[in-house]
């Protein structure tokens, strides 16, 4: 769905993104990850159309999106700051967008009025909190029947139910309409649990963009107890990391868990217990080093 | 996959319409003020009144009059502000650029809806107008219309003109700015290049009232030059102008046009910033620099350089400018980064680049590389010139022009001494002014007179000059009053200034006149008072005669003449011709006509002129006493009891 290759984008001599690539699958819920700084948001306004990249190419379906309104007419974007005009109501704000949307679905919009029972639609959209103001997006967002959302820290300010209100409606859309998402975010755990495929992002680029399966397989938890001291593990087992509790081994090893058990198993172990891992976990241990960053904003 | 090509969205339109309406009305309500209520009232008190004028006259001095282009400028940036103000903040700017629509029809859409705000309340002004007319005066309502089209067309320039502006700039502050200097910036550049060059060539003068009505000052060239006129001989309202407001409409599109194509280069990043174009910022610092560091430099010098020599300020005037376009450079930048961080080597540099250029360019002037403080006219360019100082005089034929020349070399071949003589005079001169116990003695002090020149050249234009003379060098004295006297004293060039340069075929008649001379009230206090000389049109062509017989005899002929006179008085004269005001050729320096303007009658012009009366004017103080406008000589003295008698200036 969305192709980004090779995009570079300078800001005054700072390079915001480097060489930047990254495949989102067509009906994927793909998590977008970093720390602050890392250039999520700045990917995302290319991806929008807002921004034009200095260098490379930002596809959605095949198709350059600057300047591209059928391309643009295809996604519907939530930015982290939404922006409402003023004096405008969410009455307004429909009007305006089924003006510019041409799949907009006006009856969608009184259907789901029902599940945005606190919003008022007759008040001015800048007097409502922040929470309000975003259901108010994803209602208008929902309605514009897009095959592609784009969400810039989308619940960040919203209470627990409506959190968890926002993701059943993203949820259903996919599940009915196919619709491909792509959502930027701090929180893993939250991503960890709407999330097919997921890329990591730090200074410019896309470190890691796998889906959560491969991820989820590419590095397993061992717990391991010997009768002596451990014993040298069969060569092509890398271990990430390793802490030990008395005669309790705990290994982070690169691979998938059936391999991983029968290299260990080869060790004759006491005891031994194949754990999973959180998303959190994985990513730590995957970038091992490779960025004190990213390490940082995961804890 | 592209969209069909489209560049215009009614959706945005009509959300323009509905969010920025109250600017729209503010707006109408000040036109529907200024226009059908105002001619409302005019015609109304006219007939209750029981006026002569006729309320299409009325109608037609209303249309005379109007200041429109002021308003459209001030409304033009605030709607352009308003209907792309979008643009200033990153929030708004990122969600509007996310939108399936494409820059063209955004631009396009604002664009047209921004001029609808302005057309609209213009058009209700026009219909509201129209029906006070038809219901007061029935009459001239083409002009209601031709004033919606100037104003319309008005619009279209000041509005593309205001796009353009708000699309190089990144928030609201700046386009206002910016919006402002570059309306002003011709004439405020003029005056500064003026100032500067007088206060660094020896002999230059400014030249601000053509600035002022220069097509790049649009303001105040399109009041001046489009709109309603009388022609006075068939007192038939007339519009002037059409071409020139074409000319700025089809200017003001092509900046509109400049306005999308800046648009669409755009970086949406830079909402918020100073400016939008990296090009420009640049432009900026230096134009800041050396413009606003320049008028800087100037104020600081004359504020800190009473007394001093020209040379002293010169120095004076280096010295601010280092310190001011050096300072105005870092703010300029304090701007463009929204940061007081600026001090970096790249535009410390810089800023040494530019100072350089500054003092490069100080250097060039005081040397005259550019031969401006050298510059003779040739005798073949010339088709008039104008002197002025202990009178005002103007020349044609070659030989006078040949003459005046003359004179002109003579002063600058001797500017380095002239120059040098104010250095070393000024000083002692500023320690007598400063001399508070009177120890201090005045005899270097240097004393001085002024010579000014003024050529029209062949292709119109004018080269003027005006210069310091030090008269404290008898030698040099001595050279300038040989050449000056025969020139300054030449009755018929006297003439010409008074009373035009073809004054011969004008054929003058006298149609008024009056004396203003000093007198004393009960108090004891002096006051002017002002007689008129009644009589009838063949007395007053006999006062006119007497005035030139006074001329020829000399009696305004006074260059070198340091006499004393008991008369002192001033005579007014209202003068009418049945040739049209441009068929009078004025002095180059306007002459003694330069205040007043020719009036335009029906068949012919008035003029107004004024002649400063000495024991000398014996031919016109006799014509004022065969007139009984006076007993003797005496009624124009200065009254008994005052010990003052009148030096001449």
């Amino acid at each position: 769905m969305i192709r980004i290759t090779d995009v570079v984008k300078d800001f005054d001599g700072f390079r915001a993104l480097n060489h930047l690539d990254m495949h989102v699958p067509k009906g994927a819920i793909y998590g977008l990850v970093g720390p602050n700084g890392a250039g999520k948001s700045t990917i995302i306004r290319h991806i929008t159309g807002v921004y034009k990249q200095d260098q490379g190419e930002v596809k959605i379906d095949g198709t350059d999106v600057y300047e591209n309104p059928a391309v643009k007419a295809k996604f519907a974007y939530i930015p982290d700051d939404i922006f409402y005009f003023t004096q405008a109501n969410t009455i307004d704000m429909m009007k305006y967008y089924k003006g510019i949307y041409p799949k907009f679905d006006a009856e969608l919009f009184s259907a789901l009025a029902d599940c945005f029972p606190a919003v008022d639609v007759r008040r001015n959209i800048r007097s409502l909190s922040k929470g309000m103001q975003k259901q108010v997006a994803f209602w208008l967002s929902v309605c514009c029947r897009p095959e592609l959302l784009i969400l810039d820290e989308p619940v960040d300010g919203l209470d627990p139910v409506m959190r968890r209100q926002i993701w059943s409606i993203i949820m259903n859309d996919v599940a009915e309409h196919g619709t491909t998402v792509l959502v930027s975010s701090h929180n893993l755990r939250e991503l960890e649990d709407v999330c097919d495929h997921v890329g990591i992002m730090n200074e410019g680029k896309i470190l890691i963009e796998k889906s959560l399966s491969d991820l989820q397989g590419s590095v397993t938890k061992v717990q391991a107890a010997f009768a002596g001291d451990m014993p040298k593990l069969p060569d092509g087992i890398q271990v990430l990391h390793k802490t030990t509790t008395g005669r309790v081994h705990t290994l982070i090893l690169k691979g998938e868990p059936k391999e991983a058990e029968a290299a260990m198993a080869a060790t004759n172990p006491l005891l031994l217990d194949v754990l999973p891992l959180t998303l959190e976990e994985i990513f730590i241990y995957e970038l091992g080093g490779v960025d004190y960053a990213v390490k940082d904003f995961l804890f | 996959m592209q969209s069909k090509i489209s560049c215009f969205n009614k959706t945005i339109f009509k959300k323009n319409l509905t969010r920025f309406w109250p600017f729209a009305v503010l707006y109408g309500v000040y036109l529907m003020m200024v226009h059908p209520m105002v001619m409302y009232l005019e015609i109304s008190n006219n007939m209750q009144n029981g006026m002569d004028t006729k309320p299409w006259q009325v109608v037609g001095d209303h249309f005379t009059g109007m200041t429109e282009p002021v308003s459209v400028f001030l409304v033009a940036i605030v709607i352009a502000a308003a209907v792309f103000g979008y643009l200033y903040q990153s929030r708004s700017a990122n969600m509007i650029h996310a939108f399936p629509v494409t820059r063209t029809e955004l631009f396009v859409t604002n664009y047209l809806s921004g001029l609808a705000l302005m057309a609209i309340p213009q058009l209700l002004a026009a219909l509201a107008t129209n029906l006070v007319i038809l219901g007061k005066a029935n009459s001239m309502i083409w002009a209601v219309w031709t004033w919606f089209g100037i104003t319309f067309g008005e619009t279209i320039f000041f509005f593309g003109f205001a796009c353009f502006i708000v699309m190089f700039t990144g928030q609201l502050l700046a386009a206002g700015l910016f919006y402002m200097i570059w309306n002003f910036l011709y004439v405020a550049s003029v005056m500064l290049i003026n100032a500067v060059g007088e206060l660094m060539i020896y002999g230059l003068s400014g030249a601000l009232i053509s600035a002022i009505s220069h097509p790049l000052f649009p303001v105040a060239y399109l009041l001046r030059k489009v709109g309603f006129y009388m022609d006075g001989s068939t007192q038939i309202y007339h519009v002037q102008g059409i071409s020139t407001l074409l000319i700025y409409a089809g200017v003001g599109l092509i900046l509109t046009a400049f306005a999308w194509y800046i648009y669409q280069k755009r970086r949406i990043e830079c909402a918020g910033d100073f400016l939008s174009m990296k090009w420009t910022m640049p432009v900026f610092r230096w134009g800041t620099a050396i413009v606003v560091g320049a008028a800087g430099a100037l104020c600081w010098t004359y504020l800190t350089g009473e007394y001093t020599s020209q040379n002293r300020m010169v120095t004076k005037f280096v010295i601010f400018l280092v310190i001011c376009s050096a300072v105005l450079f870092f703010v300029a930048e304090m701007f463009i980064e929204k940061s007081f961080r600026v001090l970096k080597k790249r535009i410390a540099m810089e800023c040494v680049s530019c100072v350089a250029v500054l003092l490069i360019g100080v250097g060039l002037l005081q040397l005259d590389v550019f031969g401006i403080e050298s510059y003779v006219p040739q005798t073949e360019e010339i088709r008039q010139v104008a002197l002025s100082g202990n009178g005002n005089v103007s020349f044609e034929d070659a030989s006078d022009v040949e003459q005046v020349r003359a004179l002109h070399k003579l002063i600058v071949d001797h500017r380095k001494d002239q120059k040098a003589q104010m250095r070393n005079g000024a000083m002692e001169q500023a320690a007598v002014v400063g001399d508070v116990d009177g120890s201090a003695s005045a005899e270097n002090a240097y004393y001085y007179d002024y010579i000014g020149i003024t050529y029209t050249l062949n292709n119109g234009k004018n080269v003027s000059r005006s210069y310091q003379i030090v008269t404290n060098d008898t030698s040099f004295k001595e050279l300038l009053t040989a050449q000056c006297e025969g020139l300054f004293n030449d009755p018929e060039a006297l003439k010409r200034s008074y009373f035009g340069m073809n004054y011969k075929e004008l054929n003058w008649q006298l149609i008024g006149a009056g004396v203003d001379h000093a007198r004393v009230d009960e108090r004891g206090e002096y006051f002017y008072d002002s007689d008129p000389v009644y009589g009838s049109q063949e007395d007053l062509q006999k006062l006119f005669d007497a005035v030139l017989a006074d001329f020829d005899a000399g009696a305004f002929s006074d260059y070198g003449w340091n006499g004393a006179s008991e008369v002192s008085a001033t005579m007014n004269l209202t003068l009418r011709t049945d040739h049209k005001r441009e068929e009078i050729r004025f002095a180059s320096d306007g002459g003694y006509m330069s205040y007043f303007d020719g009036e335009e009658l029906p068949n012919g012009t008035q003029v107004y002129s004024s002649l400063y009366l000495t024991d000398r004017c014996t031919n016109i103080i006799n014509a004022l006493i065969e007139l009984g406008e006076i007993e003797s000589a005496d009624d124009l003295r200065v009254p008994e009891g005052d010990d003052v008698i009148y030096e001449k200036y």
